[in-house]
């Protein structure tokens, strides 16, 4: 058992557990994106960095231990400044224009939880066509009847490959190539089938940005249908939750050229 | 949900500690289209040829065979036909190109949709009509050939409070105990062995044990990563942790792949190789001698039964090499906590029974029950199959397994319903194999959400007996095979528009919540039997199906603290007698729940497949199920995502036999079998062993059920689903 400060709040927290859990277990939110209950810790995507006393740099919540006596802060100046700062990166290749409107007074709109995250700590993209680099690929699943990608909004925080190797140990899909071409790959091909894929989309579960998502069985919506905007509605059932979704995959589907039939 | 539809399927957040840890399986996820189906029915069916004359329903149609006609093929027919063969795989890169999806919704419309000349015999009827129909036929039938005359198959998909009503109907208002369910082509053998040596019929454990304290998993006869996905990958995680794998199957599946030990036996011959297991066991002295003394007795006679069954022995009957057989024996036997798992695999024979008892046999003399790590868990294969048999819709037993003989358990029931003592019979009631032939006595059959004409054995004969059944009404969300000889369809409700609970294979029992309206005039199945029972003469006036619950808790005591405010969240692993009561994770720690609280040894003795192999029929067929359907196809097959993996009827034939008959992949086969022929597509598969074949078991036009041997297990009544010897040929 520890005892710590996290924002000026005492707390006490297991050995072996880290200051993510503490904190979230106390109700105070420190942000996340390659972090996923169940999934191994990577701490690759940088944005839960918070202030240690005593440390000089900072660390990342979600792969430190708590520790006696240890005093957090995670909204300091540094660590909002580092999250900012991850955030305008990643949104540097990610087409956001859609949220751009946040910076001339109008409302934005953020569809998943990267987006949010993004109107959280007010980062404006850039305009897509003002860029150097270009939106991301990987591999896409053309024709796949129920998951498909849509790789220029990955962030690359590797959710859906671990799940895939490490909740249903399949490892279907990996990181492929190297730097700025860094990319999500299905097999080593690109087929799904030849790779052992199961379609248990667990990868679609633990997508944060969308990129990942799956197939709406079209012919039994109309157009306007989908467009709509649905007030929240979840139900539980015994062994699945059942909800209404308006994220980027079904506005995405309503903006493809195919002709959606009722 | 949007505009009443169901739009995505996820799995509870994870911080709920449900046991699906936020995973769903491939058909969970991307299943639910099929309540949307252009099929569903949506007001009651009636045979065209029923009419009113006065207050009296009278049939006026054709009499004799021409009675359940209709323009269709029959199974036997369908299944004969040649079809085409199976187009590549709708997927990824080898598709690329096609406006794939713009193709599977003109397939589906073709292919999977009921036809549309099946509804040509009924005309739509309202729900007064059929009711009352149904109700006057069931009460004439009683009264003229005796409740006996009257069997209904209740449904595993449905809920336990549906299932509870279903059999208070039977038992409470017509007086029989002809109530049964698919478990009898399911888990029936493990029911029975069980019942045998520990008194119970339930998984001594739970899921997560397998992940956080097992060091050894054995799993016999259960393909569990295609049939239970999400419990599959909990089996691959704790095996990358570092527990031992062993699986004995005649297949390679995928756990069969990944396993240290792979038993590869010829199918049937379980009983000699759990044997042989146990022979090395006692010869190595690794048994647990303190477990076998203080916990069991006769396991002398077990001793003498297994003495013959040497390693070597075993090695000629089952074809494993007698070094793994007692390297699996020793890696099983020294644990320290092994688990053991079983399905189908091991059940459907003719001596299923004995197949599980040596099973058992050889878990209580390695002593691993009982403990954290250490269960035994017959993986069930139906959402709601335990539940079913819980509440009491099997024929020799009422809620809690308490029987239907037991003058004292009657006279609670029939107080609680409010009907005379002895209007309950005491005879055990018929079983789904038992009711399915001439010499059953039953003229009348009342189906809910099941599709005998695909899931029974030799189903050509079937077919014939529910064509001249006198009434047959049938309850479900589309026309099935089954339904189309029906004289009334009443249509149902699926899992997305109704409440109630399931109980999963580690005794959890789940509440789900109402989603969705059903489409139409359909009724939830709760609301049409409460309606038919009041027919029926018996009393009933529940509002809901919490106040269902509220008597199956009041007359099941290991159910006695469950409510409906308790169940929300991840639900309860009965037993759970108080309402204050935590539920139990684990069973029989100290105790089993016989008279003495020690579980009984049974000797079995080896005997071969009632069918082998031989010069005219040369393969060994072992059927189940494929990743993307479940059952008979009926909701699977109408999901568009699921079907398009696969949509046509296959037989897995190994590479080596594919290329002596000269077959390629996707070519027709015709397969024979002493009962029947069918025509299928080939698949080349490694998954299956020279000289066997593997047909699933969901497709109504190439049926595994026409060529199955429908000789049954002494005891469960289970019939021999997994071994039967055919021919293939080049169709």
């Amino acid at each position: 058992m520890a005892t710590l400060t996290i924002d000026g709040h005492k707390l006490s927290a297991d050995d072996g557990r880290t200051i993510l859990d503490a904190a979230r277990a106390a109700g105070i939110e420190i942000p996340t994106l390659c972090w996923y209950p169940t999934l191994p810790i990577v701490g690759n995507c940088r944005i839960c960095l918070v202030s240690v006393e005593g440390q000089p740099k900072l660390i990342a919540a979600c792969a430190t231990k708590v520790a006696d006596g240890m005093v957090v802060t995670t909204q300091s100046h540094a660590a909002v400044e580092n999250r900012k700062g991850v955030l305008r990166l990643l949104a540097e290749r990610y087409p956001a224009d859609h949220l751009r409107n946040g910076s001339r007074g109008g409302r934005a709109h953020p569809r998943n939880e990267f987006e949010r995250y993004l109107v959280q700590y007010d980062v404006v993209p850039t305009a897509v066509e003002t860029r150097d680099l270009p939106l991301r690929s990987g591999d896409e699943r053309p024709g796949d009847p129920m998951i498909r990608h849509d790789m220029s909004t990955c962030i690359l925080c590797t959710r859906c490959v671990r799940a895939c190797e490490d909740i249903q140990v399949v490892g279907v899909l990996d990181v492929g190539f190297r730097g700025e071409h860094a990319e999500i790959i299905v097999g080593a091909d690109g087929d799904p089938d030849k790779a052992g894929c199961t379609w248990c989309g667990e990868c679609v579960r633990v997508c944060p940005t969308g990129a990942i998502f799956e197939v709406m069985p079209r012919q039994r919506f109309a157009p306007e249908q989908i467009r709509r905007r649905w007030s929240d509605r979840s139900v539980r059932t015994a062994a699945s939750v059942v909800r209404w979704t308006c994220t980027w995959p079904t506005t995405k589907l309503c903006a493809s050229p195919l002709p959606i039939s009722s | 949900m949007a505009d009443n539809k169901v739009v995505r399927v996820t799995s509870p957040d994870i911080e709920l500690n449900t046991p699906n840890q936020g995973s769903t399986c491939v058909k969970g996820r991307f299943g639910y289209d099929f309540p949307q189906h252009r099929d569903r029915l949506t007001r009651p069916l009636i045979r065209k040829g029923w009419g009113k004359q006065g207050k009296r329903w009278v049939w006026k149609g054709p009499t004799g065979a021409e009675r359940r006609a209709g323009p269709w093929r029959t199974i036997e027919g369908e299944g004969s036909r040649s079809k085409p063969g199976t187009p590549p795989r709708a997927t990824g890169k080898t598709v690329r190109g096609l406006p794939l999806l713009e193709r599977l919704d003109m397939d589906i419309r073709d292919r999977v949709a009921t036809p549309p000349d099946w509804y040509t015999p009924f005309r739509e009827g309202t729900w007064e009509e059929a009711l009352e129909l149904t109700g006057q036929e069931l009460l004439r039938i009683k009264a003229a050939r005796g409740p006996d005359a009257i069997a209904c198959f209740s449904s595993a998909k449905c809920t336990n409070e549906e299932n509870y009503l279903m059999m208070r109907m039977f038992r409470g208002a017509l007086g029989t105990n002809n109530v049964d369910h698919c478990t009898r082509l399911c888990h029936s053998t493990s029911v029975a062995a069980m019942q045998r040596a520990i008194n119970t019929a339930a998984a001594s454990g739970s899921m997560r044990e397998i992940e956080q304290a097992c060091d050894v998993i054995f799993i016999a006869g259960a393909n569990t990563t295609e049939s239970h996905p999400v419990f599959g990958a909990a089996l691959k995680r704790a095996h990358e942790k570092g527990a031992q794998l062993i699986v004995a199957d005649p297949r390679r599946t995928e756990l069969a792949g990944r396993a240290d030990i792979h038993l590869q036996m010829q199918p049937g011959t379980d009983v000699a190789l759990y044997s042989a297991m146990l022979n090395h066991i006692l010869a190595q002295e690794l048994e647990s001698k303190t477990f076998i003394a203080e916990r069991t007795h006769d396991f002398d006679k077990v001793r003498a039964a297994v003495q013959p069954y040497t390693p070597d022995k075993a090695a000629k009957i089952t074809g494993i090499p007698a070094e793994k057989i007692r390297r699996a024996a020793e890696i099983y036997a020294r644990g320290p906590n092994t688990s053991t798992l079983w399905a189908m695999g091991l059940t459907q024979h003719a001596n299923g029974t004995d197949i599980v008892t040596s099973l058992l046999n050889l878990m209580f003399a390695c002593g691993m029950i009982g403990r954290w790590g250490a269960a035994m868990l017959p993986v069930r294969g139906q959402n709601n199959v335990q539940g079913a048999s819980d509440v009491g819709a099997i024929p020799f037993v009422y809620t809690d397994y308490q029987p239907v003989g037991d003058r004292k358990a009657r006279a609670r029931f029939a107080a609680t319903w409010g009907v005379p003592a002895d209007s309950l019979s005491l005879q055990n009631g018929l079983m789904v194999t038992e009711v399915v032939k001439p010499e059953s006595g039953v003229r009348a059959m009342y189906i809910m959400g099941e599709n005998p004409i695909i899931s029974d054995p030799d189903i050509a004969h079937a077919e014939g007996w529910f064509k001249e059944l006198e009434f047959l009404a049938v309850q479900d969300l589309f026309l099935t095979e089954t339904a189309r000889y029906a004289d009334v369809v009443l249509p149902g409700a699926s899992f997305a528009e109704k409440t109630g609970t399931f109980v999963n294979t580690e005794r959890r029992i789940q509440l789900t919540h109402q989603a969705v309206d059903s489409p139409g005039e359909a009724r939830g199945d709760l609301e049409i039997l409460i309606d038919l029972t009041n027919r029926l003469g018996l009393r009933t006036d529940f509002a809901d199906a919490e106040d269902v619950m509220r008597e199956i808790a009041s007359v099941t005591p290991s159910w006695a603290g469950v409510t409906y405010a308790r169940l929300e969240g991840a639900g309860l692993q009965y037993p759970v007698p108080a309402p204050d009561h935590p539920g139990t994770a684990f069973l029989f720690d100290r105790a089993f729940p016989t008279a003495d609280g020690r579980a009984r040894f049974v000797p079995v003795e080896y005997t071969n497949p009632v069918e082998l192999p031989d010069d005219e029929y040369p393969f060994v067929m072992n059927t189940g199920r494929q990743l993307y359907h479940w059952h008979t196809g009926t909701m699977t097959r109408r999901a568009s995502g699921l079907d398009a993996r696969e949509p046509t009827a296959i037989v897995e034939i190994h590479p080596d036999d594919a290329r002596k008959l000269g077959v390629r992949e996707g070519e027709l086969v015709r397969l024979t079998s002493r009962r029947n022929s069918m025509v299928s597509a080939a698949r080349i598969s490694e998954r299956v062993a020279v000289g066997q074949v593997f047909v699933p078991f969901h497709f109504r036009e190439a049926a595994a059920n026409l060529l199955t041997n429908p000789v049954l297990d002494p005891y469960a009544k289970m019939a021999e689903l997994k071994v039967c010897a055919v021919r293939i040929e080049r169709a």
